[in-house]
């Protein structure tokens, strides 16, 4: 009797070690597959931002919310000129929740364009 | 050798409590192994779907990376066209020369044959002898590829993509390179722009 129960406690020991090993490696997945595809929808918006911005001269902030494969990720993107002449700088961050957390993901590029206004 | 006792107890057979015990334990076992070989074959199934999407994002990380090593050589100048992209790039030297970093050609092209995007890699001596380089897959099942180019050039001196990049002076490059490519099962064509740091005209 003591060997059976004792069998019988081992075996779903075992199995909830494996059924946890399971769910983290499902949530290891998860975010590496969001954090990838956002990584680079992130550098793409970044490189469309810094086209309006060389076009256009473009600025200021913008901000929506994407929906990819059944998961809403918020986003906001500034575009602003630094104190340094001529530089400016474009962030990007995006959140979303993974398996009940919060998750944050931040890009930042810098754009050189000249001000022709304020002189050689 | 048994015991009296154990040898008693072995011709006796289980006890009613020791059945009944087993068959309501044994469900439960089954059920526990039974929902964690199911939750095992459904990550893997979901592994399998999702592979490709990886791949395609690993491919464009790589490319980003290689593009953002891209120098500004005169005698070895940018090259673009809608199908390929060739371009001087910090390189792994040849080990006749020693270990180490040297300058050399990076080409992306697609091979419609075989329906993937490669990368090759030739060094000075390859290129002076007008040998192939060496070639690595980036990415397979894409269906089509084609390359454009961020240009602020003049007579215009407007910013705008165009399908080939002719650069004004040797050592020109252009703004950024867009890759746009379909893959087999994706519903619609990727649009991947790359930055190049060191892009456009010398003043």
């Amino acid at each position: 009797m003591i060997e059976l129960l004792l069998t019988v406690v081992f075996v779903l020991m075992g199995s909830q070690m494996i059924q946890g090993g399971f769910l983290r490696a499902a949530d290891v997945f998860g975010r590496y597959s969001s954090t990838l595809k956002m990584m680079l929808w992130a550098e793409e918006q970044n490189a469309r931002a810094r086209e309006a911005l060389l076009k256009d001269g473009s600025e200021g902030s913008t901000g929506g919310t994407l929906a990819l494969d059944g998961r809403e990720y918020s986003w906001e993107q500034t575009a602003q000129m630094l104190p340094e002449r001529n530089l400016h700088a474009i962030r990007l961050s995006v959140a979303w929740a993974e398996s009940g957390r919060p998750q944050t993901l931040q890009k930042e590029i810098y754009v050189y364009k000249k001000d022709l206004s304020q002189g050689p | 050798m048994f015991t009296k006792k154990t040898s008693r107890r072995a011709r006796r057979g289980f006890s009613l409590l020791e059945l009944l015990l087993v068959m309501s334990l044994a469900p439960i076992v089954f059920f526990v192994v039974y929902s964690n070989f199911a939750m095992g074959v459904r990550l893997w199934q979901r592994l399998q779907i999702a592979t490709p999407e990886e791949d395609r994002a690993i491919f464009l990380i790589k490319a980003r990376r290689d593009f953002q090593n891209m120098r500004r050589f005169s005698s070895l100048p940018f090259q673009g066209s809608v199908e390929e992209v060739a371009y001087a790039s910090s390189i792994e030297a040849p080990s006749a020369l020693g270990l180490g970093r040297g300058i050399g050609q990076v080409r992306y092209y697609f091979d419609d044959s075989s329906g993937a995007i490669f990368r090759e890699v030739r060094d000075y001596s390859r290129l002076y002898e007008d040998k192939d380089g060496v070639r690595t897959l980036l990415l397979k099942g894409v269906r089509s590829f084609s390359l454009a180019y961020l240009v602020k050039e003049p007579p215009s001196s407007e910013y705008e993509w165009k399908e080939e990049y002719l650069p004004e002076k040797p050592s020109s490059l252009p703004m950024a390179v867009r890759l746009t490519y379909e893959t087999d099962g994706a519903s619609q064509p990727v649009e991947q722009t790359l930055i190049i740091g060191a892009g456009g005209a010398l003043s």
